[in-house]
């Protein structure tokens, strides 16, 4: 003993402690100036005072209970505690697709997604050159109006609806984060990202831009095509007007440039710029996202954008901010849109009539007011919500009473090959839930499963509402029983065989001495299991979600599937494809199931013997 | 929370037995032994099937013989050779992963039961019931907002960031403590005060008492918090599907969902592979710390 003490202590595990400590104040070093930069405050806080904590309590020599606690106590800080605070102050927001960025991005943002081609509006030929400084600029000629490129001249014009589908199945999972127009302006990652297990989904967060370069890119092709037609037209030598002026564009605006200084080939088309470098064709693709960002103001007040590589167009806002009012204006309709106080501009006269994007702001009680009272929300809400208690209430219930029927049956002494039934009958409580859940996916598969194809049967197991229902309880009972089978015999062998013996004595019968002395003593020592079993099943995402995916779907727009219960029903408002993210109203679930879950267990854990066990 | 019902195998002494006729022996015995086939044949087929599915050459349309008339390593082969679905990552990822986050659990939440059992300081009983309250708040209703701190910190620190296992163990530490911590200190206070008090009257450090005394002793319900986190890190499906968009960083409750969920029928032979590969370790683990698990069990933790 003495031995085995002492390699625990002195100067090997000082240096560990210090290593250990370096490593991580390292860490905290080096990400310092990053979160300076980037202007992370919280997570600077977090790092900077979960560091000194650490450093302080492992060197001091006192408060020796808080360092057998503080590594825990951080972690739990920061992936528990702060998550749920989070969680609490976003179900008081609007976020959800739409409404990611702040007010002045999403100000940014609609002026930019109501860019678009008006009548009139010039089109350019555009070479991309690089500046003396190495910048990229375009080389803006006009094109005269006759003879405008007309294919793919709205390819850069993105509506403004955001959509958050992936091209994964509609089983994946996707948000689509979108902050503001431009990447570098937003105050907060701006990342493009997809949730699920899809091979197929972009390794690569990319940034979404206002012009979308694969789709301009894409497009590319046509207007080259056409323009090679205009430059046949334009012929070899200088036509009577002169070459129609070419100009340089940039952020800043457009330079005209001297008519000597354009080099040209034996098409007139412009090849180069005195005193620009020519950008090669095969350096393209890399300057796709660039040369798409640049916005020239063009001469009637719109931008001058590029179309593909080798045209640009000026674009119009359709709708004009101004500052003084905050309001938008449709130049077209003349309607005014005002801030409609939950995040959105909207016509006040047609309060469905918003500008996408909106912004995120803190909207109160309003998602928990729409479970309640928004249709599209309520009913879906409240089969979901009583699926679940019917659910988690028949799991606990069947699983128990078969558990404790196996239990009994086999808690014989005397019984031969006890000991084999129990260590077989554990087996699917000892493999991963997650693949069993799997495997079952597929046995109860209508076409090819092994259970209707083995009993001859052709059920719907997973594809009819109330088929898929049993499929759900009978799945969890397989993964459930063994459990129960294993607490009760445990139980079942703690309660002193006088007692039944002392019943039997006074004439109680079988079925009495189970009734009135077992069950009892079974229910005293196993309620606590039976409310972590309720507690448990009542979020148990996977056996619902990895076997039918909540499906099949309900009738209606609704999210929600036959068989979802409320944690998955919350999981697919966040995060599913197609439908938009809901962060605000999962968020919002996310606390009700909180406050189901944490009475029940709250009740629970009062009336259990856990907390007076403890010695004080 | 103390491990108060013994383990059945510990119970239960055979008794000697007597020569009875059949019909004695059917009514008191027989009728047992019936139950106990007819619920080992449900519990089993699915495992049974899976095991016959894996050599079988295309499973979906064989007519379900539980012994493959012509077994075959071709599911093996097809689920080892996909690019695009790298199981052998996937299975890796997953079981250092589990491993660690075990570790990790069981010496965080040992730490917190050893101060917790053996500390008498200011907050302590709030702390306990701190641990316990947070504990009913599941981390993965959290997921908006854990997914959002994650791309934070992968701006910062990208190894720790999204699509990082560190990364996505660190978030399950998150929940380490809680009921682990509980479970383990249960344990911890039915260790006599005596035996650290004379390990300290002879030297022995605080840190010494832990490593050297607490540690060893309480091996039964660390054996059971190690699994049971081992498992749970293993089945855990929704954070991991939301932080990890890599192929290759995958963990196997990912990489298989998405295997099966796009072209079931045809993945179907290797899924089961797959699954049997995945499945083995964790089975024998289980059968290995056994005689642990069931005073874990009926003190209150509830597997994934």
């Amino acid at each position: 003993m003495q031995s085995l003490i002492s390699r625990f202590g002195g100067t090997p595990a000082l240096i560990l402690k210090l290593l250990f400590l370096g490593v991580i104040n390292g860490m905290a070093i080096w990400a310092l100036p990053q979160m300076i930069t980037s202007g992370a405050w919280v997570m600077l806080l977090v790092l900077v005072g979960s560091t000194l904590a650490l450093d302080f309590l492992m060197l001091t020599k006192r408060f020796i209970p808080a360092k057998y606690v503080v590594i825990g106590a951080i972690l739990l800080l920061v992936f528990q505690l702060i998550p749920i605070a989070y969680t609490v102050s976003i179900a008081f927001t609007n976020y959800s697709t739409g409404h990611i960025g702040t007010k002045q991005d999403a100000i940014t943002q609609i002026e930019a997604n109501s860019l678009s081609e008006t009548d009139g509006a010039l089109t350019y030929t555009m070479l991309p050159l690089y500046s003396e400084g190495q910048e990229v600029v375009l080389g803006l000629t006009e094109v005269p109006a006759d003879t405008a490129v007309t294919d793919g001249s709205t390819a850069g014009a993105t509506d403004g609806s955001t959509d958050g589908s992936s091209p994964g199945s509609t089983a994946e999972p996707s948000v689509q984060t979108e902050f503001g127009g431009d990447a570098s302006a937003s105050p907060e990652p701006s990342v493009q990202t997809e949730f699920g297990g899809d091979a197929s989904a972009s390794p690569e967060p990319s940034v979404q831009t206002d012009f979308e370069p694969g789709e301009v890119g894409s497009d590319a092709a046509s207007p080259e095509a056409s323009l090679s037609e205009n430059d046949m037209n334009a012929g070899v030598t200088e036509p009577a007007g002169g070459w129609p002026p070419t100009y340089i564009g940039t952020n800043e605006g457009l330079d005209l440039v001297n008519p000597g200084d354009v080099e040209r080939d034996e098409f007139g088309t412009v090849t180069g710029v005195v005193g620009y470098q020519t950008i090669p064709e095969a350096d393209y693709p890399s300057l796709d996202s660039t040369i798409a960002a640049i916005k020239v103001p063009g001469p009637t007040g719109g931008y001058i954008v590029a179309q593909g590589f080798s045209a640009a167009t000026e674009l119009s806002p359709v709708v004009t901010y101004d500052a003084a009012s905050d309001t938008f204006t449709n130049t077209a309709t003349g309607v005014v849109y005002t801030d409609n106080g939950t995040g959105s501009f909207a016509n006040p006269n047609n309060p469905d009539d918003e500008l996408l994007p909106g912004w995120r702001t803190t909207i109160g009680f309003s998602n928990f007011h729409r479970i309640f009272s928004d249709p599209d929300i309520t009913g879906p809400f409240a089969q979901v919500f009583v699926w679940t208690f019917v659910y988690a209430l028949l799991t606990v219930i069947l699983t128990f009473a078969i558990g404790l029927g196996l239990a009994m049956a086999l808690n014989k002494p005397g019984m031969r090959g006890q000991r084999v039934y129990r260590s077989l009958m554990i087996i699917p409580y000892a493999i991963p839930g997650f693949l069993s859940i799997l495997v079952f996916r597929g046995l109860l598969n209508d076409d090819f499963g092994a259970i209707n194809t083995t009993l001859g049967l052709s059920i719907p197991w997973l594809y009819d509402p109330n088929w898929a229902k049993v499929s759900c309880l009978l799945v969890n009972l397989w993964l459930g029983v063994p459990y129960m089978f294993l607490v009760s015999t445990g139980a079942l062998q703690a309660i002193p065989s006088e007692m039944q013996e002392a019943a039997r004595i006074d004439g109680a019968r079988n079925w009495q001495v189970f009734r009135l002395v077992n069950l009892p003593l079974l229910l005293v020592a196993l309620t606590p299991l039976l409310v972590a079993s309720f507690a448990f099943n009542f979020n148990n995402f996977n056996a619902i979600y990895l076997l039918t995916g909540g499906g099949p779907a309900m009738d209606g727009s609704s999210v929600a599937g036959a068989t979802d219960i409320l944690i998955s029903y919350t999981y697919k408002i966040a995060f599913s494809a197609g439908r938009g993210n809901d962060f605000g109203l999962a968020s919002a679930i996310s606390i009700i199931i909180f406050l189901i879950v944490g009475t029940i267990s709250g009740i629970s854990f009062a009336r259990s013997k856990a907390l007076r066990e403890d010695r004080a | 929370m103390t491990a108060t019902i013994p383990a059945p195998a510990q119970l239960a002494p055979l008794p000697k037995r007597r020569r009875r006729t059949f019909g004695a022996w059917a009514r008191v015995m027989g009728w047992r032994h019936l139950v106990a086939l007819f619920a080992l044949t449900i519990a089993l087929f699915p495992v049974l099937w899976v095991i016959s599915a894996a050599f079988t050459h295309d499973p979906s349309i064989s007519s379900g013989a539980i012994v493959p008339t012509d077994p075959t390593m071709e599911n093996f082969n097809r689920l080892f050779n996909n690019p695009d679905q790298p199981y052998v990552n996937w299975y890796i990822n997953t079981m250092i992963l589990a491993t660690l986050v075990a570790v990790m659990t069981v010496l965080i939440a040992g730490g917190a039961a050893y101060s917790f059992s053996r500390f008498r300081f200011k907050g302590r009983k709030v702390g306990l019931m701190f641990l316990l309250l947070v504990q009913m708040f599941p981390q993965f209703l959290s997921l908006t907002a854990i997914y959002i701190i994650m791309v934070n910190i992968g701006d910062v620190f990208p190894p720790i960031g999204l699509d990082s296992l560190a990364g996505l163990g660190l978030v399950y530490l998150g929940g380490a403590m809680g009921v682990n911590a509980w479970l383990i200190k249960g344990f911890f206070d039915t260790i006599p005060m005596e035996i650290d008090e004379s390990a300290k009257v002879d030297g022995a450090t605080h840190g010494q008492v832990f490593w050297g005394i607490i540690l060893p002793l309480a091996v039964p319900v660390l054996a059971v918090v190690g699994l049971l986190s081992f498992i749970g890190t293993i089945s855990e499906f929704i954070i991991a599907s939301a932080l990890i968009q890599d192929p290759g960083t995958k963990t196997l409750a990912v990489g298989l969902y998405g295997y099966i969920t796009n072209e079931y029928s045809e993945n179907w032979g290797p899924f089961c592979a797959g699954a049997l590969l995945a499945a083995i370790p964790v089975v024998l683990v289980f059968m290995f710390l056994q005689r642990f698990i069931v005073s874990g069990l009926t003190a209150g933790s509830v597997k994934g």
